[in-house]
């Protein structure tokens, strides 16, 4: 089992959220810099920097701070059974990434889910958000009960699309939302009006490309029954 | 019973295999729009347009329609899902610097449009990968969501195909509605 990258490609946060709730010792490398954090279950119980024990934590909160902003370097999650996993702390991951979020500047625009992909909010969850992230949250809250996008939580919360896609993947990173995909046999998604004027009001960087791509008119097939079965029993011959 | 084709959209970032996939599967010649690549992304050619195969069973047909896979060509994908019945969506697992591009094609089109969808994972032969499990946990899927497939190899490339036709079986409420239209 292996989790690698650099974080260029795959920033520390969704990095260190991939590892769910594994045991292991989730290393990254920035020369000359070697940092060790040790994870059990969630938790964060240790952090190593060239070898040395962090032990006091107004420190760890320091160094996660600085860590979610960082964008070069590389990472691989070692899993270790978890008694081989210790440390002085108990800080559970998502609580300290959203501490260290609230300092980060904001994301590039490759990091961001697009403005029309719908999050909904996972329910019995909570965290601290900071200050800012909380007032968002306190005035999407309700919408996002039944799915909404960036463009579509313009109006609620006065945050431009970008800025509402900043904070909709902070809160997918501590835990807060997760994305609402439609099951098949229900109707498409229109697109609201108002998403569509108000992404077209935002200036966007050139390389967003999901700005580009028009879903209007979108409708999936559902095929017939008979000829599904016919197809599977024709291609099963193919493996069988 | 006469049948209209059943269109496939197969999608993915760059050097995940789709064209691969696609050649290894049609039944007949395929349509390949590849050029030079003109930055480095890993390989000499690469699709600018699009790949269209097509597969022939027992009289019926399936379109296979391969998507682009830079990052300039994402307006595509509201031409070619227009119609499908379901969505392969390739990614490399050793190349997990495309998973966060893979993920947002994915979460956009399924949050848009209710169609079927597989991640097929390739390249798992090779020294370096993520695992099926720790790649459906970064895209937030069941492992069950998940295959992994040598797109070069024929019957792997067709059960992948058997697995996305399993979840286009229309339900008992789509049929209805199709009696009913």
């Amino acid at each position: 089992m292996a989790i690698f990258g650099s974080f260029d490609e795959i920033p520390p946060a969704e990095a260190l959220t991939a590892t769910g709730a594994a045991n292991g010792v989730f290393s990254f490398r920035r020369p000359p810099h070697l940092h060790e954090l040790f994870l059990r279950g969630g938790l964060v119980v240790g952090w190593k920097e060239d070898g040395q024990l962090v032990e006091d934590i107004m420190q760890l909160h320091a160094h996660f701070a600085e860590l979610v902003s960082v964008r070069d370097g590389t990472f691989q999650f070692r899993r270790a059974p978890a008694e081989q996993v210790s440390g002085p702390f108990e800080v559970p991951l998502r609580h300290i990434l959203a501490s260290g979020l609230a300092h980060q500047e904001e994301m590039s625009q490759s990091e961001l889910p697009g403005p029309l992909t719908v999050f909904e909010r996972i329910e019995h969850r909570d965290a601290w958000l900071g200050e800012e992230l909380q007032v968002f949250w306190e005035r999407a809250e309700t919408r996002l009960r039944h799915g909404a996008s960036a463009a579509s939580l313009v109006e609620v919360t006065g945050a431009s699309v970008g800025k509402a896609q900043q904070y909709l993947q902070r809160l997918r990173l501590v835990g807060m939302v997760r994305v609402r995909r439609l099951a098949p046999g229900t109707p498409a998604r229109p697109r609201p009006p108002e998403a569509r004027a108000s992404w077209e009001a935002t200036p966007h960087p050139e390389g967003d490309s999901i700005s580009r791509a028009d879903l209007t008119g979108i409708r999936p097939v559902v095929p017939s029954k008979p000829l599904v079965r016919r197809l599977m029993d024709g291609l099963a011959r193919w493996f069988r | 019973m006469d049948f209209a084709p059943l269109k496939v959209v197969v999608s993915g970032p760059v050097g995940a295999g789709k064209s691969t996939y696609i050649r290894t599967l049609s039944t007949t010649t395929v349509v390949e729009t590849d050029e030079m690549a003109t930055e480095c992304i890993g390989k000499d050619l690469t699709t600018v347009a699009l790949d269209f195969g097509t597969l022939h069973i027992d009289g019926f047909e399936v379109l296979l329609f391969g998507t682009p896979g830079q990052e300039r060509f994402d307006f595509m994908w509201s031409v070619l899902c227009e119609g499908a019945a379901g969505l392969l969506l390739l990614v490399a697992a050793h190349r997990p610097g495309s998973f966060l591009k893979a993920r947002h094609i994915l979460e956009f089109i399924t949050s848009q449009v209710p169609i079927p969808f597989l991640l097929a994972v390739t390249h798992t032969d090779q020294e370096r990968v993520w695992e099926l499990e720790e790649i459906a946990d970064f895209f937030g899927l069941p492992v069950t969501d998940l295959l992994a497939v040598d797109a070069r190899d024929r019957s792997a490339c067709a059960r992948m195909l058997h697995r996305l036709l399993e979840r286009c079986l229309p339900t008992g409420r789509d049929e209805q509605s199709r009696v009913t239209a």
